[in-house]
């Protein structure tokens, strides 16, 4: 009997001992031996090779040209998780819009100039209505190149709207130019290169893509050529789309040169990716392309966190627009973040950052 | 049940108990760590 | 009479614990506690069931309110999230605050539970319904602080979209504060030192207490955040968000992780730990001074802790990230996974007879604890594996307009509305009154 006692209470000492124990350590190590715990940081950089000069043009960054009526879209589809193939976009009675379309795209034009002096050709996405594209495609020379197969990268950064329901606008002048798209593309998205349509959403492709796709995954540095390199991320994006891809050139003298589409990811996240993976990753000399941070004019204080931190990056050059929001290009001035302006023409609707047809160009 | 009322019930064992929860509940937090690090 | 109830499941059965005298007479006792009822099913049935049939009527309550593919398509997320905030705070006010105030007692007995439940259901959304549209979007939004209003901030110029969401979290985080503070009174207090008065006032006084306190904590610790949330900074209406320094983020989000743990370790403390430790400490208010900061440790433990899991498994955020690597999104998933913790919790408690019962108090804890513990990993990996096809969400961890804690928390409502308004039907119910 006495011997159940005791083991009765040996039981009852060691219940309360486990967890004090468990919750104790846990709450110990969470506070007071935080550093302790937390193993140390392990970087593994990939040397990528360098390039003599970059000139980074800005075919299209106007994606949409009223918010209000972007939004109305997105609210009345039932918000920001709806599918994009699914969505009716506002295609006419858009009096800010292209024609009446509210729809207008994003791409880029890249010119790489190699140590040996050779230029290498990029073209990153095909923007979203293809009308606008191919408009902006001929005015600046990429239509010509793309049927002359002068394009040596065609890369896709993500799946949205538009950055790729412009796709015809491209596979009209080269149905079989091979294309570099991040991991994580939905069926739709492969049907769309291959011409299936999508009435609701008011897309299309009437000229079929042919050319080869590959996949580029997170689990390495895609490095393209010497001084290039891709780097993609598994990352949840609005209107049920998953992944992004985003460039890196390393230029002599200067330092790495990072090239986005959206930067879902998030640009801090994105530099601190480099500084991890990519040797001289401490030095980041440029910024260029979308950083997705206010793009519907709202804003969440964490983006005043991201303005903040920038600052301590050293980055010489911000050439952000698009999906980086009016707001957030405001307070980078403010902050005296080194952004660089633009001409506000061909529909861009301020110069306070690179707009349509600007350029920068690193040598 | 008459016995769990008696007051020699935290005796010398319970304290005993006590210790070795205290190192078993530690070491499987420590544990947990370890499993989160590991599956990274 | 002995609190060991032999053929019937008395809701609060208190563990033997040594020293404890088998009798104790609390200050005021919730009808909830007092209500005896039987098993209509045994168990493993009864639990399963149950548990299929709460996971049942969420799936349909998702679909047509939630669902991003569904019909209303409200989880935007914070729109639909605050309705299920208020839903929760609502219920709670119901059964601990007025205790089932205005019905009597013999008519919480005698109905059957498929007539309360859609009538107690029904006052609450109800409820709901009035105090967000009436109190918020219309009274609040439009003569007090616009940022509680839909409708005031788009008519000050907002998207509708935007001002949608905006409104719907500040409305969220005042239900999410009061559901921490409100059932502390009935919990610790035991309604100490009101415990004398009878429902309607005493119902009213705790509420107005907790009230103030739930707006004295929102101003304190969310304010700040919608002070800067505007362009320009509201620099003169709200303070500089002063926890900056410290958690290198000046989102509310910090608060917000905090404040959620603080919710759910109420109901921990309430359920699985059968108000243990302070329930030993015999005189008021001592016991419910006690029992506040218990429920404040238990919430700081499990938001630095979960903290840490997070930094450890992805390593640490850092200023100015995003997603994943968002400090102020490490704040809120500690929230969120702290409600994937009160699931199970929830589960073993209402469906499963918060088992174990059998042994000492120590050892009753415990292995429960255990079970929840392990049952938050487990729940956690079927979540994120099985939420996209089932919930119409996006896969990841982190994305910009997902917050598990919308559908989780909804589940725990229908599982509140099932046992607090329906006695936990057709696994459970009142025997009928032997001398009607």
């Amino acid at each position: 009997m006495s011997q159940d006692v005791s083991r009765r209470s040996f039981m009852r000492g060691a219940s309360l001992g486990v967890m004090a124990g468990y919750f104790g350590a846990a709450g110990l190590a969470s506070t007071a031996l935080y550093r302790q715990v937390l193993p140390p940081e392990k970087l593994d950089q990939t040397d990528i090779g360098e390039l003599k000069g970059l000139r980074i043009k800005v075919v299209s960054e106007t994606s949409w040209y009223d918010n209000n009526v972007f939004l109305n879209d997105v609210k009345g589809a039932g918000g920001l998780l709806v599918n994009q193939y699914t969505i009716p976009w506002s295609v006419e009675g858009v009096k800010a819009g292209y024609k009446g379309s509210n729809l207008g795209g994003f791409a880029t034009y890249i010119e790489a100039e190699l140590l040996d002096g050779s230029i290498k050709r990029i073209l990153l996405d095909t923007g979203w209505n293809p009308e606008w594209m191919e408009k902006r495609f001929i005015e600046e020379g990429v239509a010509e190149k793309l049927a002359k197969n002068q394009i040596d990268y065609w890369v896709m950064s993500h799946e949205h709207i538009d950055h790729f329901f412009g796709v015809e606008a491209v596979t009209k002048y080269n149905p079989g130019q091979d294309v570099y798209i991040p991991k994580g593309w939905y069926p739709e998205g492969y049907d769309l290169l291959k011409g299936k349509a999508f009435p609701k959403a008011n897309v299309k492709n009437d000229h079929p893509h042919t050319g080869k796709v590959t996949v580029l995954d997170s689990s390495k540095v895609n490095k393209m050529f010497p001084g290039f390199a891709l780097l993609t991320f598994d990352v949840p994006i609005i209107l049920r789309v998953f992944g992004e891809q985003a460039m890196v050139f390393n230029v002599k003298d200067k330092g790495l040169v990072l090239v986005t589409g959206c930067c879902h990811m998030g640009i801090i996240t994105y530099m601190e990716t480099v500084r991890k993976k990519i040797k001289g990753g401490e030095k980041i000399y440029a910024v260029q392309g979308g950083l997705h941070i206010s793009p519907f004019e709202d804003w969440d204080p964490q983006y005043d966190d991201l303005i903040f931190a920038f600052n301590k990056y050293g980055v010489q050059k911000i050439g952000a627009n698009h999906c980086t929001g009016f707001i957030t290009v405001e307070k980078m001035i403010a902050a005296k973040l080194p952004v660089v302006k633009g001409t506000a023409r061909s529909m861009s609707k301020r110069d306070i950052y690179l707009g349509n047809g600007d350029e920068l160009a690193i040598a | 049940m008459p016995e769990e009322h008696k007051p020699a019930e935290t005796g010398p064992k319970y304290w005993v108990g006590l210790l070795v929860g205290l190192a078993v509940g530690g070491g499987l937090f420590w544990t947990t760590m370890k499993i989160l690090v590991a599956m990274r | 009479m002995t609190t060991h109830t032999v053929d019937a499941y008395a809701d609060r059965v208190a563990s033997p614990v040594h020293g404890e005298a088998p009798e104790y007479h609390p200050l005021d006792e919730l009808w909830l506690e007092q209500r005896t009822r039987e098993n209509l099913l045994s168990q493993p049935l009864r639990g399963l069931l149950n548990v299929a049939l709460t996971f049942g009527v969420f799936m349909l309550i998702w679909y047509v309110f939630m669902d991003p593919r569904g019909i209303l398509k409200w989880y935007t997320p914070m729109y639909g999230y605050m309705y299920i905030r208020w839903l929760l705070i609502v219920a709670i006010w119901q059964a601990y605050i007025f205790n089932f105030w205005p019905f009597r007692q013999e008519w919480m007995e005698a109905a059957h539970p498929l007539v309360k439940g859609p009538v107690l259901v029904g006052i609450n959304w109800a409820l709901t319904g009035l105090l967000i549209w009436g109190g918020f979007f219309y009274l609040v939004g439009k003569f007090a602080i616009p940022y509680f209003s839909w409708p005031e901030l788009h008519k000050l110029g907002m998207s509708d979209f935007f001002a949608r969401e905006y409104a719907g979290l500040a409305v969220l985080m005042a239900a999410a504060i009061a559901s921490w503070l409100a059932p502390i009174w009935p919990m610790a207090f035991e309604n100490y030192p009101w415990h004398k008065l009878t429902q309607p006032a005493k119902g009213l006084t705790v509420l107005v207490i907790t009230s103030l306190c739930t707006i004295l904590i929102f101003f304190f610790f969310m304010h700040g955040h919608f002070g800067v949330l505007f362009y320009p900074w509201q620099k003169f209406a709200a303070a500089f968000p002063w926890w900056y320094g410290y958690a290198k983020t000046l989102s509310g989000n910090f608060s917000v992780g905090w404040i959620m743990c603080g919710t759910i370790a109420v109901w921990l403390v309430e359920t699985i730990w059968e108000r243990y430790p302070f329930r030993l400490i015999k005189t008021q208010p001592l016991r419910g001074i006690v029992g506040f900061f218990w429920v404040l440790l238990v919430a700081l433990t499990m938001f630095y802790t979960f903290n840490l899991l997070q930094d450890l498994a992805w390593g640490p955020a850092y200023e100015g990230g995003k997603r994943l690597f968002a400090p102020d999104w490490r704040y809120l998933h500690s929230g969120e996974l702290a409600v994937m913790m009160l699931l199970p919790a929830l589960i073993l408690y209402f469906y499963f007879d918060n088992w174990p019962r059998k042994f000492s108090a120590e050892v009753n804890l415990t292995v429960r604890t255990a079970i929840t513990v392990g049952g938050t990993f487990v729940f956690n990996w079927i979540y994120y594996s099985v939420s996209p096809p089932l919930l119409g969400t996006q896969p990841g961890y982190s994305h910009p307009q997902q917050f598990p804690m919308a559908p989780v928390i909804l589940w725990i409502v229908i599982m509140m509305y099932h046992n607090w308004f329906m006695d936990g039907w057709p696994g459970k119910r009142i025997p009928a009154r032997k001398d009607a």
